[in-house]
């Protein structure tokens, strides 16, 4: 500290030494909510490992594969090199603006803009296909034979509530068959009436149980699959109502870290576009471009584990 | 704001990016073969540890941002491990139970149903 001959006051200026942290407040704040984020994507992490290591070794009971479940692991990786991609082309939009180049700036922001919404897209294709497949938490039946009978017990009640659901999706579809071959629908009308309660006397038979339920539908899925036919009906997957909470938990709630990181891209894009990129916005694209890899972190994660265990 | 400091050379983006592609193809190649769960999980873990790393230290800038950052991440790293490492046991003991509950079960059905 020195006085100023002038004022009399002490002049801060000089011999400056920088107090606190050597980081601007607005990056430590992000690494502040970006540690709270490892937290919160551990949890869930945490919760699905324990779901999934809980599941008893048994022949029939095991984990959803991702083949079981219509989860591509090409896709996802196709998903993962879009994400990579795009860190990639944030950092060339980060260096661009470190040496004043706004305009590359702008558009290499904007181009990371377009490989997220693409990893979007084709995070959207995926949820298109578990909702063709009915892959869905609370719509996959729990039950099928094989399992013993202390679970098909305790699973009695979804059990039925699958029949039921079955036996809807059966009336619907031979309402209304469409493009459905003879075979197939011979086959659906088959299903139905074995569903349903045999008549008394000596031709009674009992109605199929729920496991009985599941192993016919899959089978008719798989029919129809190989015939390029598609059937609204709802699969059996042991588990597969706890895979697809699990997976729509995960996936979903990264999905919105990437939409929220792609709000800040399309504003800085804007403002790119707009002539307004200068140091201030070059500063706000670090910070996103922060955060963006952070998104990336979480995904590389996710992948494997969700796809390829 | 001022405008960030540039960090490291060009050609270090393009060699995590290649390296983070050539990781995730060689994982999804080793799932195609068809590898053993306990060697393919063995894999998936070193080869997610090494993105992880490649990503927080080249793209996130932790090898330049100074010791604090570090020292913020640092505990909630060992956090995380340990509330994974905690939460296994606890997965690996239900499906003991289960199993012992099975067992019981079908000695008490087989004691109901012998004469």
């Amino acid at each position: 500290m020195t006085m100023t001959p002038t004022s009399g006051s002490v002049s801060h200026r000089a011999n400056h030494t920088p107090m606190g942290l050597n980081m601007p407040s607005g990056k430590l704040c992000l690494w502040i909510f970006l540690v709270t984020e490892v937290m919160f994507f551990t949890g869930l992490l945490g919760a699905y490992l324990i779901l999934r290591s809980g599941i008893p070794h048994h022949p029939v009971i095991r984990w959803p594969t991702p083949e079981q479940v219509h989860l591509s692991p090409t896709l996802g990786a196709l998903n993962t090199l879009v994400l990579i991609l795009s860190s990639l082309t944030v950092v060339l939009a980060l260096r661009a603006a470190q040496r004043g180049g706004w305009r590359a700036a702008t558009w290499l922001t904007g181009l990371t803009l377009l490989l997220g919404c693409v990893f979007l897209g084709i995070k959207g294709i995926e949820y298109k296909t578990k909702w063709d497949h009915d892959i869905l938490p609370g719509r996959i039946g729990e039950l099928l034979p094989g399992m013993g009978w202390p679970r098909e017990r305790d699973l009695h009640a979804i059990g039925m509530q699958y029949v039921g659901r079955v036996r809807r999706q059966l009336e619907s579809l031979l309402a209304t068959p469409g493009p459905l071959s003879s075979d197939t629908i011979q086959a659906l009308r088959q299903l139905l009436a074995d569903m349903k309660d045999g008549e008394a006397g000596p031709s009674y038979r009992s109605p199929l149980t729920p496991a009985q339920v599941g192993q016919r539908v899959n089978a008719l899925l798989h029919q129809a699959e190989e015939k390029g036919e598609y059937l609204a009906l709802s699969p059996a997957i042991p588990f597969g109502n706890l895979w697809a909470s699990c997976y729509f938990g995960l996936t979903g709630f990264h999905a919105l870290h990437v939409l929220a990181g792609l709000v800040a891209f399309a504003w800085l894009f804007v403002c790119g576009l707009r002539g307004g990129f200068g140091p201030e916005t070059s500063g706000q694209l670090e910070l996103t471009a922060l955060y963006w890899h952070f998104v990336e972190l979480v995904w590389i994660v996710l992948f494997p584990v969700l796809y390829l265990l | 704001m001022n405008a960030p400091a540039e960090r490291g050379s060009l050609v270090t983006p393009f060699l995590v990016a290649v390296c983070l592609a050539g990781l995730t193809v060689g994982m999804v190649a080793l799932r195609q073969r068809g590898l053993e769960t306990g060697w393919l999980m063995l894999a998936l873990l070193a080869a997610i540890v090494v993105q992880l790393l490649l990503v927080s230290i080249y793209s996130m800038h932790l090898r330049w941002e100074g010791q604090l950052i570090g020292l913020m991440l640092l505990p909630v790293g060992l956090l995380a491990v340990v509330l994974i490492l905690c939460l296994l046991p606890d997965g690996s003991f239900a499906s003991w139970y289960e199993m012992q509950e099975r067992a019981t079960s079908s000695a008490q059905l087989t004691e109901a149903l012998s004469p």
